[in-house]
């Protein structure tokens, strides 16, 4: 008889423990839905960085000149190159600005982008071809210390304007084979 | 028209044996019924104890299985909804019909006893040597889903992104080319036959009886693209009295989280500032309409359905049309010798993203894509016809079409598909004292037409045999292997020997142990092989040196029923346990899986250093290797009232070579719900947790990491008055903002108002 009331005992606590347990699964559930995390996601990015600057163009642009963009790169390339390099980082548009003009000796130029660290600043030339994205060529990059060989990082500032990224463009570099003129070679 | 004589001849020869081999023996015929309300019980399922020979319940709950030895035999009977009942000793004399009446009695468990797909025959559950999780009836029509894949997301350790299947890891995201999990719709595969994708608009979720997944290596039976396992989805069956049925779903999306990501004047509460303007049916609103009509005419079963779905979409492109018709026969010479033909016919013609404009703007598109679509058609035929030669051997003869046809209409392509899959397969099964010998051989043929693939044929042929041994009641064992050799014409060959093992341990009727060891390959699909394509300024180029990936899979696995019995009457025990049993009766089932996996040469697109890293290409990685635990709690409590489950699934998966993980893989994976019924009334809520993809492939240069955690909770209330349901669900009800795949916002919250009817 006391080991029958035992064996009750027993399955009592068992089932006490099963609905203990459901329970604390749900409480999870609910704690971890309305409560543990905040907010919807992904979300907009927050402020802006205005970076300007003076392009000096040097050369004249070839008649085959489409357009003239300023592009701001998280990366710059390392080790490879590429006939298409520069196509991929176009394709960010959140890094790129409008048409520049390019029939001009100088050029003023404000450029609203994504605060954060960018690796590269430099002037695009595109073709006047059909696929005019896969010809695209540097002109120039932004280099504190004109020896450097690499362009410098710029660090843009939240909701700051960050002045003096100034690039000198030469238009002979359309005539290298290689998509973007790195100075080590 | 050779293989239509062929086909023509197997019948033929497989009758005349068929009659042969009956004589002089005797049969089993009998009544299914419900032991409360008397009502016949269509589609139990019976099964001769020893043999693993089987039939279904038809029409008045009636079966009768032939062409059995004369001796003493047991049968064991199930169905989703009731307890599995026994009948012994029941005695089969020569040329005589022994009938039998069997009552079940209603469980409020819901998990089908019965499973097709482990190992492409009927068995039990527990007795699978992987995991297995199947979704009924009633989890699919609770969700007003678009395809079939919105349901197998909420398994624990499946996900889906872009309509490609990850099971437990072993698929990132490949732009849809390629499946690691084999897709078969009544065990005839869905694979598209160039990219290798799945097609899920083919078939409507509401004409879908079940769902069977099963997780792990499969190739020993169904060779390529088995390789992480497979989902076989199971059509409904003509039902023995007509019936027509209509389902009407209208819903809408609501704003999204931020009002500078309006990209359209039409989302529901823009308008609803300006009253006058505002009309439900101007919002960003998706509909649908359903038609289902089912009869039997003699021995012929008719199942067609029809149905056709437009959405506005929740972004820029994001709107579609589609179409749907399913028609089914079956028919039933016999309880064991039945002729089943499907066609399925798809049209969808949808609006193309590969990704938003910016982050400031994620639900428009980059000018350069607007107004890019895509038109697909697909026409899926096939045909099962099952016999048995004597009361111990079977055989199934199945042969498929598959016409996969597509065209963008994009600003920069007009690119187009056309590919044909044809396959058959022969198959026998046969039962000698305690084995149970599944074996066969297949063919599938490919011929694709493209601008971008070429013309291309593939072929393979296989042959595969696998012995499940009981060994006692307490151990099974399970040997068998396949040999797969492909062809992909003028480019290359390959051979593929695909053994596994399992062990199944049953020390009580409740709890099951398992282990399973299985080497799986994929083949890669033309498209991975042949693609030379620029979309949206990336460029896909072929690689004629892919070759098979291979996968070593191992899996040890417990199953463990918690079931109440119910106390005797009038029982002076202990008031609490009296009123927990009676009340609660919880049900509880438990399932815990360790599971690893050993990848060789595995596909994945990367960025070619050596070519460029604008353009994209399908390469063999080389090894990699994914561990995880998967744990599995299911409850149903108060007699049914209320349910719910708990997974969570954590895996490891990494490439050897570079030590980083795998790309677009979620290290944590959590799903969640309950379902809560009170009279007519059911109240339920899902949740559905990802961790951070910690590797993607950056294909896109994307400047912003738009990687976050996903967290999407879902609900849902309806309501059941006779032959009439009405029902409202919220989907992603946080309207949580995440990306399963780079620059693409995943759906944001909506709703929708769903209205069936059944007509008897």
């Amino acid at each position: 008889m006391q080991r029958k009331n035992q064996n009750n005992k027993n399955q009592t606590t068992l089932f006490k423990n099963i609905i203990y347990l459901f329970a604390f699964f749900t409480a999870l559930l609910l704690i971890q839905n309305f409560g543990c995390y905040k907010g919807h996601g992904i979300s907009p990015p927050q402020g802006v960085s205005l970076i300007r600057g003076k392009i000096t163009f040097t050369g004249t642009p070839p008649d085959s000149t489409k357009e003239v963009w300023i592009a701001v790169l998280k990366k710059y390339p390392s080790g490879i190159d590429d006939t298409n390099q520069l196509f991929l980082f176009v394709l960010s548009n959140l890094v790129i600005s409008d048409s520049i003009p390019s029939n001009v000796p100088e050029y003023d130029y404000e450029l609203e982008i994504k605060p954060g660290q960018y690796e590269w600043v430099l002037v695009v030339w595109f073709p006047d071809i059909e696929d005019y994205l896969f010809g695209a060529k540097e002109l120039g990059a932004y280099y504190f210390n004109p020896d450097d060989p690499l362009p410098t990082p710029i660090d843009a500032p939240r909701n700051e304007i960050l002045e003096g990224i100034d690039i000198i463009a030469d238009f002979g570099n359309v005539n290298n084979e290689e998509p973007f003129y790195k100075k080590t070679q | 028209m050779r293989i239509k004589t062929s086909i023509l001849f197997l019948f033929i020869i497989f009758s005349a044996v068929s009659h042969l081999f009956s004589q002089g023996t005797g049969s089993l015929s009998g009544t299914v019924v419900d032991s409360k309300t008397g009502e016949s019980l269509f589609g139990a399922n019976i099964m001769v104890q020893n043999t693993q020979r089987g039939t279904a319940a038809g029409p008045g709950g009636h079966f009768k299985i032939e062409y059995l030895t004369p001796g003493v035999y047991a049968l064991t009977i199930s169905m989703m909804g009731y307890e599995d009942a026994r009948k012994d000793n029941l005695q089969v004399y020569p040329d005589q019909e022994t009938y039998i009446k069997i009552e079940l009695k209603p469980t409020v468990i819901e998990q089908p006893a019965i499973i097709v797909t482990a190992s492409k025959r009927k068995q039990r559950i527990e007795d699978a040597q992987t995991s297995v999780d199947v979704i009924g009836i009633r989890d699919i029509q609770s969700k007003s889903v678009v395809n079939l894949d919105q349901v197998i997301q909420y398994v624990p350790g499946v996900s889906i992104i872009d309509g490609q299947v990850d099971i437990r890891g072993s698929t990132g995201f490949n732009w849809a080319a390629g499946s690691r999990v084999l897709v078969l719709v009544d065990g005839h595969p869905l694979i598209n036959g160039d990219t290798g994708g799945i097609s899920w608009d083919v078939i409507p979720p509401d004409e879908v009886e079940r769902v069977e997944i099963v997780k792990g290596a499969g190739s020993a039976l169904y060779g390529s693209n088995a390789m992480a396992g497979m989902i076989n989805i199971i059509t409904k069956d003509p039902l023995p009295d007509p019936q027509t049925r209509i389902k009407l779903s209208w819903g809408f999306y609501d704003e999204p989280a931020y009002p500078e990501w309006r990209w359209s004047d039409r989302f529901y509460t823009y308008k609803i500032s300006n009253l006058n303007e505002y009309s439900p049916l101007n919002t960003l609103s998706f509909e649908s309409v359903d038609f289902t009509h089912s009869r039997r005419i003699g021995k012929v079963g008719l199942h067609l359905a029809l149905g056709r779905r437009t959405s506005r979409g929740y972004h820029q492109n994001g709107d579609y049309n589609r179409w749907n018709v399913l028609l089914k026969t079956k028919i039933r010479f016999s309880p064991e010798k039945t002729l089943a033909i499907a066609g399925h016919w798809a049209l969808d013609d949808h609006g193309d993203v590969l990704q938003w404009e910016s982050i400031e703007n994620p639900l428009k598109v980059p000018d350069t894509e607007l107004g890019n679509r895509v038109r697909n058609e697909k026409a899926n035929l096939h045909a099962t016809f099952k016999n048995s030669l004597s009361p111990v051997w079977y055989y199934t003869v199945k042969a498929n079409i598959f016409r996969v046809d597509w065209k963008n209409e994009f600003q920069d392509n007009q690119d187009y598909a056309v590919t044909d899959r044809y396959g058959s397969e022969l198959q026998f099964d046969h039962f000698r004292g305690q084995h149970a010998f599944t074996f066969g051989l297949e063919t599938i043929f490919q011929h694709t037409n493209s601008i971008f693939y070429g013309d291309h044929d593939t072929r393979s042929f296989a042959i595969y045999g696998e012995d499940e041994v009981k060994f006692s009641k307490l151990w099974t064992f399970t040997l068998g292997t396949r040999y797969d050799y492909h062809q992909v014409l003028n480019i290359s060959t390959g051979q593929q020997l695909s053994p596994r093992l399992g062990i199944v341990y049953k020390p009580s009727k409740k709890t099951s142990i398992r282990g399973s060891a299985g080497y799986g390959f994929r083949a890669p699909s033309i498209a991975e092989i042949f693609a030379d394509i620029t979309v949206s300024g990336i460029r896909v180029i072929p690689n004629f040196d892919l070759t098979e990936e291979r996968a070593w899979n191992f899996e040890l696995g417990i199953r463990q029923q918690l079931v109440n019995t119910k106390p005797k009457k009038n029982s002076e025990e202990d008031l609490l346990k009296s009123w927990l049993t009676r009340n609660l009766n919880p049900q509880i089932m438990v399932d815990l899986s360790v599971f690893a996996s050993r990848y060789k040469n595995m596909i994945d697109v990367d960025i070619n250093p050596e070519i460029s890293v604008s353009e994209v290409q399908f390469q063999n990685l080389g090894r990699a290797k994914n561990q995880g635990v998967e744990c599995r709690i299911q409850g149903i409590f108060f007699n049914g009232g209320f349910s719910t489950q708990v997974g969570y699934t954590v895996i490891d998966p990494i490439n050897l070579d570079t030590g980083k993980m795998l790309n677009y893989r979620s290290r944590h994976r959590l799903t969640a719900g309950f379902e809560l019924r009170w009279r007519n009334l059911t109240l339920g809520y899902n949740y559905r947790y990802a961790s951070r993809a910690e590797e993607i492939v950056n294909l896109l240069g994307s400047a912003f990491d738009e990687r976050v955690p996903m967290h999407v909770s879902d609900c849902r209330l309806l309501y059941q008055w006779k032959n009439y349901q009405i029902g409202v669900e919220g989907k992603n009800i946080r309207n949580y903002n995440y990306t399963l795949r780079q620059k693409f916002l995943e759906p944001i919250r909506h709703f929708v108002f769903t209205f069936r009817a059944k007509f008897d």
